[in-house]
């Protein structure tokens, strides 16, 4: 059985998905439970795979459609003829992330989102958007990956329009379609001229084929700059505050994990199509590198200056969404940087590895902690019934639960111990030190920046007088709320109290299976 | 000869579609230029997949071996998969326009800014 | 996992958290301790004492200083940086696909440049 997990994966949800309709026809207790069980479900197979393929090292192929799913190669053949599904550390560890997200969005959005005639469609949309994010992180196919990243958009979309009687919601669920078609557009033009070149959407095949000449650098363009837009790095982040804002809670934080789902596809192009090149003649991974990396610091420094001076609370966590991208991109363009240095791979052994480890590590982080600040956003947004600062006071006399997340949430971003975000951030601080002092200052700087903002949103939504005559919805905080909150809380301290356990179990193997030379 | 035509052809469409894309401030429109843009797409593959004298790739009553020349299949596979998701795309996109006009009256992107946080 | 430990191995700090954690749990019960025996409050409740201070009004108030005008003097610093940020994040999605155009030549002006 536990070779047909990479295809269960995929299928139990998308089951689910298709047979809501008619499981909703019996009744609400029903359908939630089955949602529930398939979402807990997921979460079993991802965790029950970590001794197998994080911890022991070993890839796990399924070749869809064929007699035997771990025969890759038919023997009359010299290339791979199927769809073939891949695990290995790199993917789990994505998968977990958002199937973690995931559960906690669903438990939050059980006492969110009103249970009118709309939450069935709610509920399949939110299934669509999990298999697409898991079909995109275990496939291995150019093709299939294209096709999951469609999925993933149009729920992605469909769930930001999804209060369709104001004003903006549906014209940000446009604006958020339109990006991403353009981006997928792109993208298909870049699998193209692989295809063209070599005859297979197999990534394992184009891999050990590749020749990186003028068309396959091209490609590569094609491939890498519309994934950096859809995950928000700058230039191209315009669109993440007006999306981000216009969603309501749980989808925002869902939405985190869709635009780390495109950065999995950018690292993942970089080295397992166009790494570990056989030939002598290769890209020049040390331009690729800086250009992550002045993408990366871009973002960081633009995204908190822009997040200082909003007035809007989900549009200034979307700022911060914006900047903590850069410190992924910062350290992975680090060890991109170094990764063929002429040293003979001591400089990556030194901090090159490091650095990735950091980046890799920031983006479990950055899921877990940005998706806690969104819910209780969503809290917050849900007592005023107003997202404006200024209209803001004195939450914690009633709500410090919500207080209490969401210092957890705020310290956990500023990168202040022992939360799981200084554990990231000193690693990237520390390793990119080593390559060049000027990043890391401007990491540290932008860091000191991030608590100010919000120290902002602490203090206006929460410290304060009560006044009670603001406060739009008096009723007490339901139990799916605290629940969501709650898991991503417990992760929040555990992943700062032990950070060397996650960085053995799940990151190393991690960054083991996408650099393979060293 | 007749391939590098088809070639020009998808850049020229890729390109008008684009320039669409950025210049023009109806919502409607830009749908229709991002349709543009895919069905440039959808003959880059097309062309990619033909071979001069090759017949479709069927081996129910193909030719014999010796004359046996087919064109590509797995392109057009994901021509057919990539129509449809145009499709379900320009159908969402429509949608949330009609949404956005019901809401709002307008249909310029000029005049939906919405955004006036900033003091 | 027989190498797993439960610190982060840096060089020059001590980092062992439940370590930490401990130490500090410690210094909050020395700390409360302390303070039920020495600590008084010297405060009269209901009189204007409990009420926030802005700065000298003299009527009764029930508001803070507004959030947006804190971070005025780095906002009046950078306010050439602001305005042409501002106008750029104002919802045009021309602008938004012109950027990624953008970015797209100048990577491939840097490819057949033979710089990549």
């Amino acid at each position: 059985m536990i070779k047909h997990i990479p295809i269960l994966l995929i299928a139990i949800p998308l089951l689910a998905a298709f047979m809501l309709p008619i499981i909703g026809r019996i009744g609400i207790k029903v359908r939630d439970l089955v949602v529930l069980m398939v979402l807990l479900t997921v979460n079993f197979l991802l965790f029950y795979i970590i001794p197998e393929v994080a911890l022991n090292g070993k890839v796990m192929y399924y070749v869809v459609g064929a007699v035997d799913p771990s025969a890759l190669h038919p023997e009359s053949l010299g290339f791979p003829i199927r769809i073939v599904l891949k695990i290995d550390g790199f993917s789990l560890f994505m998968g977990i992330i958002s199937a973690v997200v995931a559960l906690s969005a669903f438990l939050y959005s059980q006492s969110y989102i009103k249970n009118d005639e709309r939450k069935s469609y709610y509920q399949i949309l939110l299934m669509l958007m999990l298999v697409g994010m898991l079909g995109l992180e275990l496939t291995n196919d150019l093709f299939n990956f294209f096709v999951f990243m469609e999925v993933l958009s149009i729920s992605c979309a469909a769930l930001v329009a999804y209060n369709t009687e104001e004003r903006h919601p549906p014209y940000a669920g446009y604006k958020y379609m339109l990006i991403s078609a353009i981006a997928t557009s792109f993208l298909l033009l870049g699998i193209g001229f692989c295809y063209a070149q070599y005859g297979s959407f197999n990534m394992d095949y184009i891999h050990s084929k590749m020749q990186h000449n003028l068309i396959d650098k091209m490609a590569m363009i094609f491939m890498i700059i519309p994934l950096a837009m859809k995950a928000g790095a700058i230039p191209m982040h315009m669109w993440v505050p007006d999306t981000y804002s216009e969603a309501p809670a749980p989808v925002t934080a869902m939405l985190v994990t869709a635009s780390q789902a495109s950065l999995y596809a950018l690292f993942r192009f970089s080295f397992s199509l166009y790494g570990n090149p056989v030939s002598s003649v290769s890209i020049n991974y040390n331009t690729l590198g800086w250009i992550i990396i002045t993408l990366g610091v871009l973002s960081m420094f633009i995204g908190v200056t822009m997040a200082l001076v909003q007035h809007d609370v989900k549009r200034l966590m979307a700022f911060h969404a914006v900047s903590q991208t850069g410190y992924m991109l910062l350290g992975v363009g680090v060890g991109i940087a170094v990764y063929a240095a002429a040293d003979g791979g001591s400089s990556f052994n030194a901090y090159g590895k490091v650095a990735m480890t950091g980046g890799i590590f920031h983006i479990m982080n950055h899921a877990f902690y940005k998706g806690l600040l969104f819910l209780t956003s969503g809290v917050i947004v849900r007592r005023f019934g107003t997202r404006n600062l200024d209209k803001m006071i004195g939450l914690a006399h009633r709500d410090t639960f919500t207080a209490v997340a969401f210092i957890i949430g705020a310290m956990a971003i500023a990168g202040i111990p022992p939360f799981n975000g200084f554990a990231s951030k000193i690693l990237i601080y520390e390793s990119v030190y080593k390559f060049s002092p000027l990043l890391s200052v401007i990491a540290m700087f932008v860091s000191v920046l991030t608590l100010a903002s919000f120290v902002k949103v602490f203090y206006s939504a929460f410290l304060g007088p009560r006044r009670d005559d603001l406060i739009v919805d008096k009723s007490p905080l339901p139990f799916g709320m605290k629940a969501g909150m709650g898991i991503l809380c417990v992760l929040v301290v555990l992943l700062g109290l032990f950070p060397d356990v996650v960085i053995e179990t799940l990151v190393k193997p991690a960054v083991s299976a996408l650099v393979t030379i060293r | 000869m007749g391939n590098y035509f088809l070639y020009v052809t998808v850049v020229l469409l890729i390109f008008i579609g684009v320039t669409a894309l950025l210049y023009k401030k109806n919502l409607i429109k830009i749908v229709i230029a991002l349709n543009i843009v895919e069905s440039g797409l959808n003959l880059f593959f097309l062309t990619l997949a033909y071979r001069p004298g090759g017949t479709a790739p069927i081996f129910t009553l193909a030719p014999g071996l010796e004359e046996l020349k087919m064109v590509l299949p797995t392109p057009q596979a994901l021509i057919l998969t990539n129509i449809v998701i145009g499709f379900a795309t320009s159908a969402l996109m429509l949608t949330l326009a009609i949404m956005t006009y019901r809401n709002n009256k307008t249909l310029d992107i000029q005049k939906l800014r919405g955004v006036e946080d900033h003091d | 996992m027989n190498n797993v430990h439960f610190s982060l191995d840096i060089t020059g700090i001590f980092w062992n958290p439940i370590a930490l954690v401990i130490i500090f749990a410690a210094i909050m019960i020395l700390i409360f301790i302390w303070g039920r025996i020495s600590f008084n409050r010297d405060y009269n409740e209901k009189t204007a004492q409990v009420k926030p201070f802005n700065s000298g009004n003299v009527e009764e108030i029930d508001y803070n200083v507004q959030s947006s005008n804190l971070y005025w003097g780095f906002r009046r610093a950078l306010s050439g940086f602001y305005t042409r940020m501002i106008e750029y994040h104002d919802g045009d999605l021309n602008n938004y696909l012109k950027w990624m155009v953008i970015i797209v030549a100048l990577c491939l002006l840097l490819v057949s440049g033979g710089f990549l």
